[in-house]
């Protein structure tokens, strides 16, 4: 016999391994001359930077007595008392709840049908549903919303006009109903994004499996399709409901009208107070966060363990498509009632808008007053030249940004089993509790007092990092799916031949996770545009984004000129969207 | 890959890196702080162009913040350089309810970005109590109207004024066998019930009402409105637009200049209607502490509180300006006819808040 | 070659009195195939991760070619990506986004020693023909049956010329056709380029198959280790005999000791076993005898036969299992035939063959307390 075979007699039970060395020389240099974990050690640190920034500015102004003021500051909680002890702040919670869970809801089941309809089944017109499902998102918020506040004016409003006129009860926007409505439509392209994300990577032998068992395709939906999909789900309702309660533009525009007041409504009231009470909205501000957290633990909860199955392998990975046969149409017709309700209506009451010289509701006397004339003043908007450059680059850099450190994040929460991970998914999250108006003013408040070698204040970078702190829990939440999904023996076959960390990442992970890449991508370079209560505080002279642009002229200045600037923003956006989801079709696994 | 080794050490120097962070945040935050941005200094007296002219040309640039509306900044900037070529102007554009916090934190972070302010009086003066603006007589302001004397030396620099009128509908006023309304009063009957619109924020238009009824009258009208179902609205452009939607028929609070101007593109839908008393708020200029570029900032304020100045403000704005010579619009101002009552800038910050939150309390909006 | 001491590895956060794998002992020759063969559970797996370096062991050293890969003591580790291996894994983990050969290519373009685009694809075509997948090198990896995945994923493994190749259950996703086929393909692949290699594997055919030496594990140890034959012949472990699938055990005692062989008395009888340690005069002893080396007779013409009943049979297609009630023992008897003839309830008479069953001390009723290992728990 060849080998030395000497098999230890059983030892007794203690584990203790007397010739145990000390573990420092394995320590915290050891690990970190490996490549890998200094990326990630830096990501993780990058990360926890971005998001603790703004949020503790919302903690530090919530406990001091005039944050941001000239005089002297103390500490106290009397903002706390003051906001948190009345009644009608209760109320508030009530109102905002309700119209942040109903959103949420609606906007994911949604967004979530729309997804499967294009990542499982045949539905026809796949890369126009791509596109179409977007552009609900692409739409300023601002003009979104008055376009829906024209439409279904409880008088004047032109579907009102039209339902009377087939004897139906008309909408009346400025309520509950309303805002939920306008909001829903407006937020179910982030679900959509998640729901194709999550969809478009699974792979379908679970569900053969439970076909060949003799269940019925719609049990099958429901028994497995559903819960393999369910920490998708749950995760978009989170963030959904998390999105809606932070943010202004319907709050502000139907609610207010309709006298539904919720938690924004209250923070721009204390903003227009002078001094600005920032007490007040950092106290929302941490309420926000709290919920938001034990929303995120709840999902988390309810998931269960890890992200995701893991359902691509090495082996045999191949996507069905569900054959709907005569039910594709069906299929299509979703996707088009979809287009129409939540794209076309609002779009084409903007375009409306922007042809005439003044405001007047649709009618045949109207068509004659129809002109161009709004479109040749846009190019005469001093700066938007300028802003459209300056959105343009900050998108896209913000875009990369997220993409690339979102995947590094998905890649510490999913793949190792490092301690922190938890922690870090969390930190990289807290951007979405905090309300963009909070986001705005923390960052500038930092960076103008921060002691920085590098002055911030006045740059498209400061911008930058305004949009990729929002973008960031979005960009995770796209990604993570995608990368649970990824059998770790891919990787571990790539290290085994021979490839760096880095190599692996790039040539294994990067394109296998393209569709979510992609979806990260965009959905930050869509934030860059739209976002507004932040971009507010930080702009300068130099550094106007179209998004403030659109601000201003709605707020004091002429109503068809920013229409038809809404205009040429969308149809501008929806070609960067197209162009990029053209490139990452011939890229991704999808090859349909 | 599962090491667990890995982990724990990279545990310790995340916590590390976390813990170290977090602790240095609020210090700094705190740190950077209490600092006072000072009181009011001493006026600037005025000084003519010609003197400034020098040193302005070696400045180059004045910075200007302002709530000028988009589209009429670079024009008024154009009318600034054929009087005065080679200095650039660089504007910025804020809205009303930004614009002091914005200058305040800057202020506040030591960064003197600002050479000139104009915005609403209110607003201006606050910025005033808090040591963020420097007083400079102007060579050739306009007069002020008495009730705006109070403003300190060196402060009253109206720019231009802002009046209220209530703005309607008249084809939709006459489709609903409404009679056109001409005064407040009118508004708070029982016929106009949830067809109008108030803007929860125009402080200064509830000012105005003070000042020209009383306290208690004021406060009066203004509860009857708000027990009128009235529609609220968050800006100037959407109440406008919504007015001539027809939905609702008319506007309480709208900015005259901006009604006068829609009613010339579409007088089917848009009229507008003057009262007196007549509300009036003035938007005053002024120059930003440790202005980064003074000369060329003294410059840019004689200019544009010159003649030659508010004749620009009025012919490129339509605004209304209390030069004397300005050719204003007479449909807009016309002090005869319409008395103007004006807002009061010079009150605490206590009391504007008090303001602010009985209007919004009697219009239902919080 | 490769070398491995005392290599230890704890469950993970859990404090059990096991390890996943302790504290072994492993020498692998230049150039043979040693499979390591036990249960689920046993760290089989475990152990050949630890040689491939996806896992760190907490104690212990791997030595490969005589360079030292790790060792927790001094604090050395050699990562994945730095050792001279090519690994197979069980799922094939070929990548769905390449095609067959841009995944035999991906090593000769990683690490430290980088080829040329053309230079590549010539050695990864070289390879993939070795594996009879030439034809199908541009096609995309989710194209191809599950035999041919893994035929590129050995491809793959043995492209950039490894000194050592690991296999991790390779054949368990394949179906019964196509194991041997590509099992085979491994084998002559194998000894052809003369590489040294670790399979790991549950199959105790399949380590017979293809091992020059079998190494059989159990709960992190190592039980036995020997040639092929000699673990088959006669396992010198009950818990190797009862793995190997000589499932009938009669306890008896040894009445005649010798050096090989020993007469053991048995309820029903007596028999001439193998004896794989010396068997003392009286003690107690536990016998296995293979399915095949019971024969069945409806007459008693030896007169060594045990009586017994048929209780049921399975017929495998070459062969017919009988289970035969012999006493209040059920025993298995195998019979390479067309046609028995035998039915339930059937009386028929066991046979079995001299020489060929093998007697392992009993080690729970031996007197000396040497810790019994006697967990039921094997998957078999």
């Amino acid at each position: 016999m060849s080998l030395i075979s000497r098999s230890r007699p059983a030892p007794p039970p203690a584990l203790a391994d007397p010739r145990r060395p000390a573990r420092s020389t394995q320590g915290l240099r050891g690990w970190f001359r490996d490549p890998r974990n200094l990326l990630l050690a830096v990501v993780a640190l990058v990360v926890a930077y971005l998001a603790i920034v703004p949020a503790a500015t919302m903690g530090v102004a919530s406990l001091q007595s005039q944050f941001l003021s000239t005089g002297p500051v103390h500490w106290t909680f009397r903002h706390y008392t003051e906001t948190l002890g009345t009644a009608d702040f209760w109320t508030l919670v009530g109102n905002s709840f309700g119209y942040a869970a109903a959103t949420a809801v609606i906007s994911t089941v949604i967004g979530f049908g729309l997804a499967y309809l294009v990542a499982r089944t045949d539905t026809p017109a796949k890369f126009f549903a791509q596109v179409a499902a977007l552009v609900p998102l692409i739409i300023p918020g601002i003009l979104n919303t008055v376009a829906w506040a024209l439409l279904f004016a409880p008088h004047t409003g032109a579907l009102n006009v039209l339902l009377r006129d087939v004897h139906l009860p008309a909408f009346d926007i400025y309520s509950l109903a309303g805002m939920v409505l306008v909001q829903s439509m407006h937020v179910t392209p982030v679900a959509f994004l998640m729901g194709t994300a999550a969809f478009s990577q699974m792979d379908s032998s679970l569900e053969e499996a439970a076909l060949a068992s003799g269940a019925p395709p719609l049990r099958v939906f429901r028994t497995i399709t559903a819960r393999l999909i369910r920490p998708a789900v749950l995760s978009a309702v989170l963030l959904m409901f998390v999105q809606t309660i932070s943010t202004f533009e319907v709050p502000q525009l139907i609610g207010v009208p309709g006298r539904t007041f919720v938690f924004v409504s209250r923070i721009y009231n204390a903003l227009q107070a002078f001094p600005t009470d920032y007490g007040t909205v950092g106290v929302i501000g941490v309420f926000i966060l709290v919920v938001a957290t034990l929303g995120l633990w709840l999902s988390r909860r309810l998931s269960g363990p890890g992200a995701g199955v893991q359902t691509i392998s090495g082996k045999g990975y191949r996507p069905t498509v569900t054959e709907l046969g005569r039910w594709r149409w069906l299929g299509l017709a979703a996707f088009v009632l979809f287009f129409v309700v939540a794209v076309a209506l609002p779009l084409l009451m903007l375009v409306w808008s922007s042809l005439l010289p003044g405001y007047e509701p649709p009618s045949w006397s109207a068509l004659h007053h129809l002109t161009l004339s709004n479109y040749r003043e846009i190019w005469h908007t001093p700066g938007l030249v300028d802003s459209v450059r300056n959105s343009l680059i900050t998108a896209v850099l913000a875009g990369a940004v997220v993409t690339v450190l979102s995947s590094l994040v998905a890649y510490i929460t999913v793949k190792t089993k490092a301690r922190g991970r938890g922690l870090l998914d969390g930190l990289a999250t807290i951007p979405l509790a905090v309300p963009s108006v909070v986001m705005g003013v923390g960052i500038l408040y930092w960076y103008l007092s921060m002691p920085l070698p590098v002055h911030l204040y006045g740059t498209l970078t400061i911008l930058v990092i305004a949009f990729v702190t929002i973008g960031l829990p979005y960009g995770l939440r796209y990604i993570v799916p995608g990368m649970a999904q990824i059998k770790d023996e891919l990787e571990e076959a790539a290290a085994a031949s021979g490839a760096s960390w880095p190599r692996t990442f790039w040539r294994i992970y990067v394109p296998l996770l393209v569709p979510s890449l992609a979806a990260a991508f965009l959905y930050t370079v869509i934030v860059a545009f739209r976002e507004i209560s932040a971009a507010i505080f930080l702009y300068t002279q130099g550094t106007q984004v179209v998004s403030v642009t659109i601000y201003q002229q709605w707020s004091n200045g002429s109503y068809p000129v920013v229409a038809a600037l809404g205009v040429v923003i969308v149809v501008f956006l929806a070609m960067i969207v197209a162009i990029v989801r053209l490139l990452t079709r011939r890229f991704g696994l999808n090859r349909q | 890959m599962h090491e667990v080794r890995h982990s724990r050490a990279g545990r310790r120097a995340r916590s590390a890196a976390l813990v170290g962070a977090a602790l240095l945040l609020p210090w700094t935050l705190t740190a950077c702080g209490s600092a006072g941005l000072g009181s009011i200094g001493a006026v600037e007296p005025a000084r003519t162009p010609q003197a400034l002219l020098p040193q302005a040309q070696a400045e180059g640039k004045v910075v200007w913040y302002t709530t000028f509306a988009d589209s009429d900044v670079n024009d008024m900037i154009s009318a600034f350089q054929k009087a005065y070529p080679g200095i650039k102007v660089d504007a910025l554009r804020l809205s009303a309810d930004k614009l002091p916090s914005r200058l305040v934190t800057e202020q506040r972070g030591r960064k003197y970005n600002a050479d000139v302010i104009s915005a609403d009086c209110e607003p201006v003066y606050q910025l005033i109590k808090v040591g963020t603006l420097a007083p400079y007589r102007v060579p050739a302001a306009p007069p002020l109207p008495a009730q705006l004397r109070n403003l300190p030396d060196g402060f009253g620099n109206a720019v231009y004024v802002l009046t209220s009128a209530i703005a309607y509908n008249p084809d939709g006023v006459k489709a609903q066998h409404l009679q056109p309304p001409t005064s407040i009063e009118d508004l708070t009957e029982p016929q106009w019930k949830g067809r109008f619109s108030i803007d929860p924020s125009a402080i200064n238009w509830y000012e105005s009402l003070i000042s020209s009824m009383g306290h208690t009258k004021a406060l009066q009208l203004v509860k009857e409105l708000g027990d009128n179902s009235p529609r609220l609205v968050e800006s100037h452009t959407q109440s406008l637009t919504e007015v001539q939607s027809g939905e609702p028929l008319a506007s309480v609070n709208a900015y005259a200049y901006k009604a006068a101007s829609l009613a010339r593109k579409t007088p089917g839908r848009m009229a507008f209607a003057n009262t007196d008393p007549q509300p009036a708020a003035a938007a005053l200029a002024e120059i930003a502490r440790n202005a980064p570029h003074p000369s060329a900032a003294k410059l840019f304020m004689d200019w544009i509180m010159s003649p030659q100045g508010q004749d620009s403000v009025v012919k490129i704005t339509n605004h209304t300006s209390l030069s004397p010579a300005a050719a204003n619009d007479p449909s807009v101002w016309n002090p005869a006819k319409w008395k103007p009552a004006w807002s009061m800038p010079v009150i605490t910050a206590d009391t504007y808040d008090r303001y602010l939150q009985e209007y919004q309390k009697a219009l239902h909006a919080i | 070659m490769i070398e491995v001491r005392g290599l230890t590895k704890r469950y993970p956060g859990r404090t059990v009195t096991r390890n996943a794998v302790d504290g072994i002992d492993l020498e692998i020759p230049e150039g043979k195939l040693v499979t390591l063969l036990g249960p689920s559970g046993c760290g089989k797996t475990t152990t050949l991760r630890l040689i491939a370096g996806l896992e760190r062991p907490d104690a212990g050293e791997i030595r490969i070619g005589s360079r030292l890969m790790c060792a927790p003591a001094e604090g050395v580790f050699v990562g994945v990506h730095h050792r001279p291996i090519g690994v197979v894994f069980q799922s094939y983990a070929v990548w769905p986004h390449m095609t067959a050969v841009q995944n035999v290519m991906f090593p000769l373009q990683s690490g430290q020693k980088r080829m040329g685009r053309t230079e590549a694809r010539r050695r990864a075509m070289e390879a993939l023909e070795m594996v009879g997948l030439a034809e199908f090198a541009d096609r995309p990896a989710p194209a191809l049956s599950g035999g041919q995945q893994q035929r590129v994923s050995l491809a793959r493994a043995l492209t950039r010329e490894p000194e050592v190749l690991l296999l991790d259950e390779p054949l368990s996703n394949l179906d019964a056709g196509l194991r041997d086929r590509v099992r085979d393909e491994i084998r002559s692949v194998q000894q052809r380029l003369g590489i040294t290699t670790v399979f790991v594997t549950h199959d105790q055919d399949e380590a017979l198959a293809v091992s020059d030496e079998v190494v059989v594990m159990d709960h992190g140890r190592i039980v036995e280790r020997g040639q092929a034959q000699d673990i088959y012949r006669c396992p010198r472990e009950e818990f190797t005999a009862r793995f190997m699938g000589i499932s009938n055990s009669l306890p008896g005692t040894v009445q005649e000791g010798g050096q090989d062989m020993a007469e053991i008395s048995l309820a029903h009888g007596r028999l001439r076993c193998l004896t794989p340690a010396a068997a003392p005069v009286g003690s107690r002893v536990n016998v296995f005898i293979r399915p095949e080396s019971l024969r069945l007779s409806r007459k008693d013409s030896s007169g060594r036969g045990w009586k017994g009943t048929v209780e049921f049979s399975i017929y495998h297609g070459d062969c017919w299992d009988y289970h035969v009630r012999v006493g209040d023992t059920l025993l298995r008897s195998r019979m390479y035939r067309e046609k028995v003839g035998l039915a339930h309830g059937d009386p028929v008479f066991v046979v079995p063959e001299e020489e060929t069953a093998i007697a392992i001390a009993d080690k729970i009723a031996a007197s000396d307390g040497a810790v019994a290992d006697k967990d039921e728990s094997w998957a078999k």
